[in-house]
């Protein structure tokens, strides 16, 4: 009979089947879910341990995320932009967009007259979403909201030569902005605000009317806002995109780019790097290409014990689909229950991580950590997230999905024939082999290694893959060093410089060039530092902002906005070994015409590709008030850390000071004799307290810093490979336990004919040994090679600054240990279980 | 002539009340040194756990068996194992080769297993004897069911052991192989002047032997 008609012959019955309710099916697979109990505990045990790891990666991450918004929220004005300048109608309809979900307004309503001509004082209107967007809270009473109510502070009074409190009534004299006219009114004072450090110093002092106030005193065609904004949908937006939306939004309704002013500091306080969110993806992809490699080599190990069950299915005339659906079902019912356990630990372990993290990352100095951990005390966010959930699940479910695919061809693939022909015997096509003149239990043991080639190959392959991944993490970690990240950020022990924020349009009056103007780190500063006791030398770099022409313009149409670094004689001198290309002796270093270009800088920017030494850079330096254009020639290219300024465009600072007629010293690094460094410090601290502008860094808080970023790092990464071992271990606790299980009887003969139980358990040992040894083979070989590749990789990129090639080798000594001594308890393990059958059982089980 | 194998006493049951299967009830055989013995009995009638029994693959309640003089339950597991390996050799009714070793390492596995060294010359004598000295590299799989008893047979001869026990040999053969086998095995247990007790229920098989024990409710009954 051809195969076809036996296909057609057992096709008949397995149509009637077809007919049986599929609850009958279902009932099939239970059963076999039972019987197979081991096989299915295991891959239960990885499946818990892929879907924990699953929730507990979404969890940490997306729970950091929120945390750390929620935290900005706290602290920073909320509103992603303000858009000026726009009139009432315009400025409705804004609020009406369905792009906006939050509008608050503000009017410049009046000002104030005073007599101290160095005050002034703006009468502001402003609505109640608004002050909310803006964090304006009152320190007493309400907002206005009659025409002559106002809310002002102890500053303003005080510069009106006024004494007053809640419910008191002041007179005020108040014109607008151009008009010229004054007019004498009366206010009650129904709130107070306090003053902040800006107001004081520079004498700009607000106060809060009405909008009726400002409808009465404007006319309705010099009513000009601005609004504060929040978009509505930019959940898992990143601050491109939000600051993108934000201009295409003014521009719809015709505002200036001028306008448009983006809240730089909340949106970078919640910035959420896009690769934040691939790197997501990467890990969760990883852990469920593991966790299905291991449910899979689980089930092709297994699968060769099942030939018999599925083909005697096959013969009462079930059909291909119906096998393939049973062994999905058991698959699933396997998922069923360990899915839900595995999101349960992993939700736990993702709370618990994220409260340690926080736990360590609070108290080193930085505000935002500390509102981080609060946040998380008070319970603002909530970490446990029905849609988290429903991703584990999913994906966790259709890892089983993927690792079912093969064993589910395999097994419809299974005919009646085979199953009955099928007698524990080797499958293989070889009719023959050469084999050895004598046979001992180190033969025997190789010699089933080979029979079941693939499956060997599978399994040292799996084992093999969370090895290497051990390895190239742990040669990251171990390359990993904080003293050269510390280095990298400070070059002498104590750090001075100037506290500005990058190109911030919220803080005008922090920005590098507006605090150079009144430059805190004056000549007379830096005499005090030199004096102090241990100090053994201060090296003084000097910095300008500055727009370098030809690279790709801001987004309001500046040209690109860098700095260039005026590096000290001393650290010149450091830096001559990190030039790669051109001289630091170029004489045009010191007359002004020459500049060095970080490597690093070339490559982040596309129209920096061309810059070879030689060629010319045009920038709009920033000098005071003025931006003088200037052109330098690129006299060398350096890969330099950024300590040595080696990451910008930087030049001779004394060459730098002569282009400027500002005092641009931006940093004094300060070297202190050993042992002085902790009394230099407090009295260097002295010096420098009260200068709002001026940051001042030990190394040893930098290098404590970057040790705890490092600790945290490694623990995290640490903690996923530990998962990953574990998985592999299930995977060797299954090769063995199968290797043993599907040859019980051929076991049972050789102790039969006279094999005792050591020479078992040592021809056990020396299976087991293979994985091992092939395992470490793949592991500490290929694995040391992977992580040097990705040293070599991040040494290239500078992440986490890693500079010098440390080979893991304790990590390569305890990897060592525990394979092999995993595997010799597993063989252990399994031997003595194997044992407690009687012989005879043994013989006559796979009868 | 030299006894080589006895059994004082022996006594296994399964299970007890109203359900205990007696297999083995008091049973004393004797068998002495180049006998072929035919234990003869019907389904469930003890014989295959008599076997058991005498090659040491499972331990009686009571009672003892001797093989050479020694008491073989008095060994421990590992001391067993060897004492098997050297002294009884094993046929079983589903051949129980190896899958993975071809023929060669089959018959010389348990010479292996007992770390001595391999005579080719009489391992090879008695491959010929069995008639597959052409198939010496041949793997399981591809020999017939009487091909395969063949080298069930040669392994069991290979070792030179005291006595060889054989359980149903031709049971999974047809009747034809099954005569060819049972006259190979005896002409072999002749030529190395070996021991042997092979159970069975076909009495032409069992006519072949120099005696007949019948077992009945786990009793000899002649």
């Amino acid at each position: 009979m051809g195969r076809k008609n036996q296909e057609k012959d057992t096709g008949a019955p397995g149509q009637a089947l077809d007919r049986i309710p599929m609850s009958m099916l279902s009932r099939t697979a239970l059963a076999n879910f039972k019987k197979n109990k081991s096989r299915n505990i295991l891959i239960g045990a990885a499946l818990v341990m892929t879907a924990m790891l699953l929730t507990a990666v979404l969890t940490v991450i997306i729970g950091v995320v929120d945390i750390q918004e929620q935290a900005a929220r706290n602290n920073y004005p909320t509103f992603h932009a303000m858009f000026g300048g726009v009139d009432g109608e315009t400025a409705r309809a804004i609020k009406k967009d369905e792009m906006v979900e939050q509008a608050g307004f503000r009017e410049d309503a009046a000002l104030m007259h005073c007599d101290d001509k160095d005050v002034s004082i703006s009468m502001l209107s402003i609505d109640r979403t608004a002050a909310e967007l803006a964090r304006q809270e009152l320190s007493g009473g309400r907002m206005p909201e009659a025409a002559d109510e106002i809310v002002v502070s102890e500053g303003v009074l005080k510069a009106l030569k006024l004494e007053g409190t809640i419910g008191d009534r002041i007179e005020i004299t108040a014109g607008t902005a151009g008009s010229g006219l004054l007019e004498r009114r009366e206010f009650t004072i129904v709130g107070m605000v306090e003053d902040n450090e800006t107001s004081v110093r520079e004498g700009t002092y607000f106060a809060f009317v009405s909008d009726a106030f400002a409808g009465e005193i404007l006319p309705e065609h010099m009513r000009e806002y601005r609004i504060y904004l929040r978009l509505g949908d930019v959940q898992g937006m990143v601050t491109d995109e939000i600051e993108e939306q934000i201009r295409i939004l003014g521009k719809q309704y015709g505002i200036e780019e001028k306008n448009i002013l983006v809240n730089g500091t909340y949106l970078s306080a919640t910035y959420v790097d896009p690769a934040t969110y691939k790197t997501l993806g990467v890990i969760m992809a990883v852990i469920s290409l593991v966790g299905a490699l291991t449910i899979y080599s689980i089930y092709y190990v297994s699968m060769l014990d099942k030939v018999q069950e599925y083909g005697k299915l096959r013969a009462i005339g079930a059909t291909k689909r119906q096998i393939r659906k049973l062994v999905f079902r058991e698959g699933f019912a396997v998922a069923a229950a360990a899915v839900p356990i595995g999101i349960v630990l992993g939700i736990l372990t993702g709370i618990l991580v994220v409260f340690i993290a926080t736990d360590i990352s609070a108290g080193n100095g930085d505000a935002m950590y500390d509102q981080m951990k609060l946040v998380l005390e008070r319970h603002e966010v909530r970490l446990v997230k029905p849609w988290i959930i429903v991703c584990g699940a999913a994906v966790s479910l259709f890892t089983v999905y993927l690792s079912l695919l093969g064993p589910m061809n395999r097994a419809g693939r299974i005919s009646a024939i085979e199953a009955i022909r099928f007698q524990c015997e080797d499958k293989s096509k070889k009719q023959s082999r050469k084999g050895y003149e004598e046979i001992g239990t180190g033969r025997l043991a190789l010699t089933n290694l080979n029979r079941n080639k693939k499956r060997t190959a599978v399994t040292v392959f799996a084992l093999g893959a969370t090895g290497c991944l051990f390895m190239v993490v742990a040669t990251v970690c171990s390359c990993m060093d904080p003293e050269v990240m510390a280095r990298q950020e400070i070059r002498g022990d104590i750090q001075i410089s100037i506290d500005a924020y990058g190109d911030d349009a919220m803080f005008p009056e922090r920005s590098l060039r507006k605090i150079q103007q009144n430059n805190p780190l004056t000549q007379e500063m830096q005499r005090q530092v030199k004096e102090v006791s241990g100090v053994r030398a201060v090296e003084a770099d000097r910095r300008v902002s500055a727009g370098v022409i030809g690279l790709e313009k801001e987004k309001d149409g500046r040209p690109f906005q860098t700095e260039i670094v005026g590096v000290c004689s001393e650290a010149m001198e450091k830096l001559t070994p990190y030039v790669v290309e051109g001289t630091l002796e170029d004489p045009a270093l010191l007359d002004g015409r020459g500049i060095i270009v970080g490597k690093h800088f070339r490559e982040a920017y596309a129209g920096a590709m061309g810059w070879e030494v030689g060629a010319s850079i045009q920038a709009e330096v920033a000098d005071g008030e003025k931006d003088v254009r200037m052109e330098f020639r690129i006299a060398a290219v350096v890969d330099a850390p950024s300590s040595l300024c080696g990451s910008y465009l930087s030049m001779p600072a004394d060459t730098l000071q002569s282009l400027c007629e500002t005092e641009v010293t931006d940093c004094l690094e300060i070297m202190v004799e050993d042992g002085k460094e902790d009394g230099a410090a407090s009295e260097i601290r002295k010096i420098t307290e009260g200068q709002e502008f001026l940051e001042m860094r030990t190394f040893h808080e930098v290098y404590e810093e970057e040790e705890r970023g490092v600790k945290g790092m490694r623990y995290v990464l640490y903690g996923l490979i530990l998962i990953f071992g574990l998985i592999g271990i299930l995977n060797l606790v299954n090769t063995m336990i199968n290797s043993v299980y599907v040859r019980r009887r051929e076991l049972g003969v050789l102790q039969a004919i006279g094999m005792s139980k050591s020479q078992m358990l040592h021809m056990l040992q020396m299976e087991g040994l293979f994985y091992t040894a092939g395992t470490l083979v793949v592991s500490l070989g290929l694995g040391s090679m992977l992580g040097y590749a990705v040293f070599l990789w991040a040494k290239e990129e500078g992440i986490m600054s890693i500079q010098l090639y440390q080979y893991p080798a304790v990590q390569a000594l305890i990897l060592l240990a525990v394979v092999f001594s995993v595997q010799f308890l597993i063989t252990y393990l399994v031997s003595r279980n194997f044992r407690k059958q009687s012989l005879i059982e043994r013989i006559r089980l796979a009868e | 002539m030299k006894t080589i194998l006895q059994t004082i006493d022996l006594v296994k049951y399964y299970g007890d009340g109203e359900s205990q299967v007696r297999a083995i009830d008091h049973t004393d055989i004797e068998v002495k040194n180049g006998e072929f013995a035919a234990v003869v009995g019907r389904s469930g009638s003890g014989k295959s756990t008599l076997l058991h029994m005498l090659g040491g693959l499972d331990r009686p309640d009571s009672g003892k068996v001797l093989i050479e003089g020694q008491d073989i339950f008095e060994l421990k597991d590992d001391e067993l194992a060897v004492f098997r390996r050297r002294k009884i050799g094993f046929i079983f009714q589903d051949f129980n080769l190896i899958p993975a070793l071809n023929v060669w390492e089959n018959v010389v596995l348990p010479i292996g297993l007992d770390g001595k060294k391999v005579s080719r010359d009489y391992v090879m004598d008695i491959i010929r004897s069995i008639g597959m000295e052409d198939r010496l590299r041949a793997l399981p799989n591809t020999l017939s069911g009487g091909q395969k008893q063949r080298v069930a047979i040669a392994r069991a001869l290979a070792s030179r052991p005291a006595i060889i026990l054989a359980d149903e040999p031709t049971g999974n053969l047809d009747s034809k192989t099954e005569m060819e086998v049972i006259t190979m095995l005896k002409s072999c247990v002749n030529k190395y002047g070996q021991t042997l007790v092979m159970i069975t229920h076909d009495e032409t098989i069992a006519q072949m032997a120099d005696r007949v024990i019948i077992i009945e409710d786990g009793r000899v009954v002649n």
